[in-house]
């Protein structure tokens, strides 16, 4: 058991700000899912106070880690540590939600989240088969990281094939691992699990971009880019490759002149801020570039936004071990978006994506858009 | 009863999505006393028997007819932002009321005739959200203004900073639709703006009872226009007697447009500049705010049609004081979080610090008091005197216009020191007492507080309080053992604690 989990017990003085911050308890209001409680709740553990309850799973396998509750506290409470910490017990204890074990064993055994063949780790690129195979493990300066869900996922499929696209208009060389690549890890680092199993699978990932002469990382996943900016280069502090979110890359192309966007696109959007792209790594100016240079389009900015953005609901593992919970997210957030006139929502990240695509399922009059699939069409 | 007939029972009422007796639920939520306490002794314990999470209010008259029959006690719980454990349970099988679930809605908005009808579980911030939609706003705010709830709110007759400009809690409401402890229901006042003198002012008897008389179902309240234009004014001196002067000069100005003005210590101003440096940090200040480190500064905000004129007249005549170093803010967000960081000022200073590794706690009885506001310099340097004497450094902040005084200081919870601060506190209520003033300006006196309330009020005035609690809760379900009404468990004294563990 973690001294994190009791290390802000006594810190807390249950001021409540939190829950007005908190993701969440704003979609489900109980005192149970706020992070004043959540934090109780694991200083209670560690005292033996209470057992491991049906109610103190969903406190602390819900939360979406957006950290706008530590972004906010005026003690410095840090309430991601201690929940990963909490995570990391209730799973030794064998006590986990419905699914974790799966997906945990799932990343070990077939190196991705799904149990897939990691073989089919290709099929995204059926569309674009002649562009992307040739790529694959060949040397090159710029390496793109698919990341599980667009690797696997067929209504995500179009996010990487969107972006290999907007690179062939840019003339952009690239590599990719193929079925080399495994994913990221970044389940585990969510739980707070650490073990040998996870350090495989990181020096894997690093040692075959090694071995391509990478220099620079793309991913199109905020949960993979976040992983490999932070996550691994605390397991090796030398590593220089440079990771960059694709919307940086793109930006960088339009200003550049590489790129430029010249059909309209006359609609009302907000964007969702990714929380690992955005408020964990202070990239908020990426996409609004791209947003900005599409013609027509109005941007709309709320007062939560950037470093203030609620989360989508899909992060912090809550949608694969709460799904409902989740889904309760994504309808707020869709109708808050609604309420203040935006016809899409634009998103740069496939859980976001996949989760308010769920969120505007029967809302009429609003739609979801990935900024990479909206652009591609868009480019001159 | 057995708990598991009661648990059947408020299935029966409520369903078994409404009601829990999962651990997680029934946990006393982050009390800082109740969790020191908790963890250090075996036999203390705050847990609620079970969670309900009404629908409605035919579901309340229910639980309530239920439990009046059968004598169990029952809390209705707002957001739980108080700091006196009001709604902390202290009898067995406690039934938690908790609002914020499903009745959080506002029900009307009528703009024309500045009012709201809302239900107990709306948090305020949300409402002032709505109304701002229409330039208007619910003017009682206290500090709690980013997570209360408006049940709350008036349980506790809050109020906060601006109360000397705006009024407390009790000046906005008009009235109440009140679940009695018998299941009856009773409206108080008047839902509109009504000017009346009919008959007993139950409004005022409701408002401040902290959940001891009755559970509220709607609440009328009045609402005003917002006034937009404002600035903030650090104003800093030497000491505490030019500080004074300049409090005096600013009452005799009479200024229109004086919405805050705020004594803070040098504690306070550290724990300030702490959340003024991580929101700078974050990048969200748009100049660099510094209060400087004085031990007699004031924080003014200026509101309204002649705040210019009025920040020319205040500017010219605090310059005349003595050595004094005046800073204006403009910026709205730069002021929105000069005054965040002044509310959160006590958390504030645990940002310079590690965390705590022991139980620690707030002293309970000088977190709110107030005196009358000409003794205000009076008390604050013998208070000083007194803390020095006990080795207590407490941060102190108030709202010098209506003599409220906020000293956090946040101890260990040891045996020792228990001891200690109850002698501290007993020392510091009489200074307080021999001014004139309260123990409660704010926060309530719920279960803290409780066994001061006698020493403030004598033994005939406290009777009268429980034979109307008697009266309108004759089994005592409301709430129970709070506010002095009932028994006042041992351990309030820091005494009789028990085998430790």
């Amino acid at each position: 058991m973690s001294e994190e989990m009791i290390k802000y017990y006594y810190l807390c003085n249950n001021c409540g700000i939190c829950r007005q911050e908190c993701t969440i308890f704003q979609a489900v209001p109980l005192e149970s899912l706020s992070p004043r409680t959540r934090m109780t709740l694991a200083g209670n553990l560690y005292l033996n106070k209470t057992g491991i309850t049906k109610k103190t799973k969903e406190a602390i396998f819900t939360c979406v880690l957006c950290d706008l509750c530590g972004n906010t506290c005026p003690s410095g409470v840090n309430v991601l540590d201690t929940i990963k910490a909490t995570r990391q017990y209730i799973i030794e204890q064998g006590e986990g939600p419905e699914g974790i074990s799966k997906l945990l064993d799932s990343i070990i055994q077939g190196k991705n989240i799904f149990l897939f063949d990691n073989e089919e780790r290709i099929n995204w690129a059926d569309n674009i088969e002649d562009k992307v195979k040739p790529k694959i493990r060949q040397k090159s300066e710029l390496a793109l990281f698919v990341g599980c869900q667009e690797s696997f996922k067929g209504s995500l499929y179009n996010i990487p094939e969107s972006l290999v696209l907007i690179f062939e208009k840019a003339g952009m060389d690239f590599t990719l691992l193929g079925d080399e690549e495994w994913c990221c890890g970044a389940p585990y680092f969510l739980l707070g699990v650490k073990n040998e199993k996870v350090e495989e699978i990181i020096r894997h990932n690093i040692e075959k971009m090694k071995e391509l002469d990478v220099t620079k990382i793309v991913t199109t996943c905020p949960g993979c880019y976040l992983a490999w900016k932070e996550e691994y280069k605390k397991f090796d502090p030398e590593l220089s490759f440079e990771i960059l979110h694709s919307t940086e890359i793109i930006a960088n192309l339009l200003q550049e002149g590489k790129l430029r966007i010249g059909k309209e696109y006359k609609k009302k959007i907000i964007f969702q801020d990714p929380c690992d792209l955005g408020r964990h790594s202070g990239v908020f100016d990426a996409p609004r570039t791209i947003l900005k240079s599409i013609p027509g389009l109005e941007l709309i900015e709320l007062p939560r936004a950037k470093v203030d953005a609620y989360c989508c609901g899909g992060g912090g593992l809550c949608k694969a071990t709460y799904p409902e919970t989740a889904l309760a997210v994504a309808k707020k957030i869709t109708k808050l978006y609604k309420d203040n006139e935006a016809e899409v929502i634009v998103t740069a990240c496939p859980a976001c994506f996949d989760n308010l695509q769920a969120g505007i399922e029967g809302i009429n009059g609003i739609e979801i858009a990935d900024i990479h699939s909206l652009i591609v069409d868009l480019i001159e | 009863m057995e708990k598991e007939d009661i648990y059947q029972n408020l299935i029966e009422i409520c369903g078994e999505d409404d009601v829990s007796i999962d651990e997680a639920d029934l946990i006393a939520t982050g009390d800082w006393i109740a969790k020191g306490l908790e963890a250090l002794y075996k036999n203390i314990s705050f847990k609620a028997g079970f969670l309900v999470t009404p629908k409605n209010k035919a579901e309340i008259v229910q639980i309530v007819q239920f439990a009046n029959a059968n004598k169990i006690p029952i809390i209705p719980r707002a957001a739980n932002t108080s700091y006196a454990g009001q709604v902390l349970p202290v009898k067995g099988n406690t039934i938690l009321m908790d609002f914020g679930k499903h009745m959080n809605k506002i029900l009307e908005i009528n703009i024309k005739e500045e009012y709201a009808v809302v239900e107990p579980g709306v948090e305020f911030w949300y409402l002032q959200e709505q109304l701002a939609k229409d330039g208007y706003f619910f003017p009682a705010e206290p500090g709690s203004a980013f997570s209360c709830m408006i049940a709350g709110m008036v349980a506790n007759n809050a109020s906060g900073a601006t109360s000397f400009r705006f009024g407390v809690t009790h000046d906005y409401v008009n009235g109440l639709e009140i679940i009695m402890a018998d299941g009856s229901i009773i409206h108080t006042g008047h839902k509109e703006n009504v000017k009346s003198v009919a008959g007993y002012d139950l409004t005022s008897l409701f408002v401040g009872s902290e959940g001891t008389l009755g559970i509220y179902t709607e609440i009328y309240l009045k609402i005003k226009k917002m006034t937009q234009n404002e600035v903030s004014l650090i104003a800093a001196y030497k000491d505490l007697d030019t500080a004074y002067q300049a409090i005096e000069k600013i009452r005799d100005l009479q200024l229109e447009s004086l919405a805050l003005l705020e004594y803070v210590d040098e504690m306070t101003i550290e724990g300030i500049n702490a959340n003024l440096k991580f929101r700078e940090k974050k990048g969200l200040l748009k100049k660099k705010i510094k209060v400087p480190k004085r031990a007699g500064t004031l924080l003014i905000k200026l509101i309204g049609k002649r705040y210019q004129e009025d920040l020319q007249t205040l500017q010219e005549n605090l310059q005349q004081i003595q050595d004094a170093k005046l800073e204006v803010i403009e910026a709205p967000i730069d002021q929105k979080f000069l005054w965040d960081a002044r509310h959160y000022a006590g958390p504030g200073i645990a940002r310079t610090m590690p965390p705590p590794e022991v139980p620690r706690m707030f002293i309970p009885a000088v977190l709110d008091l107030s005196v009358p506001p000409s003794k205000i310099i009076a008390f604050l340097k013998k208070a000083k005197d007194i803390s020095q004497k006990y080795g207590y450094i407490p941060i102190g902040f108030g709202h010098v216009f209506d003599g409220n005084i906020h000293l956090i200081s946040a101890q260990n919870i040891t045996e020792e020191n228990l001891a200690k601060i109850k002698a501290f506190q007993e020392e510091m209520l009489d200074l307080v007492y021999s001014l004139g003033g309260t123990i409660t300006a704010e926060h309530g006196v719920g279960l803290w507080k409780q066994q001061f309330m006698e020493k403030e009020f004598g033994k005939e005035t406290m009777e009268v309080m429980k034979k109307i609690k008697q009266a309108l809760d004759p089994n005592n379900i409301l709430n129970p053992d709070k506010m002095g009404l009932g028994e006042i468990p041992s351990y309030i004294h820091f005494e009789g604690l028990g085998e430790k563990r």
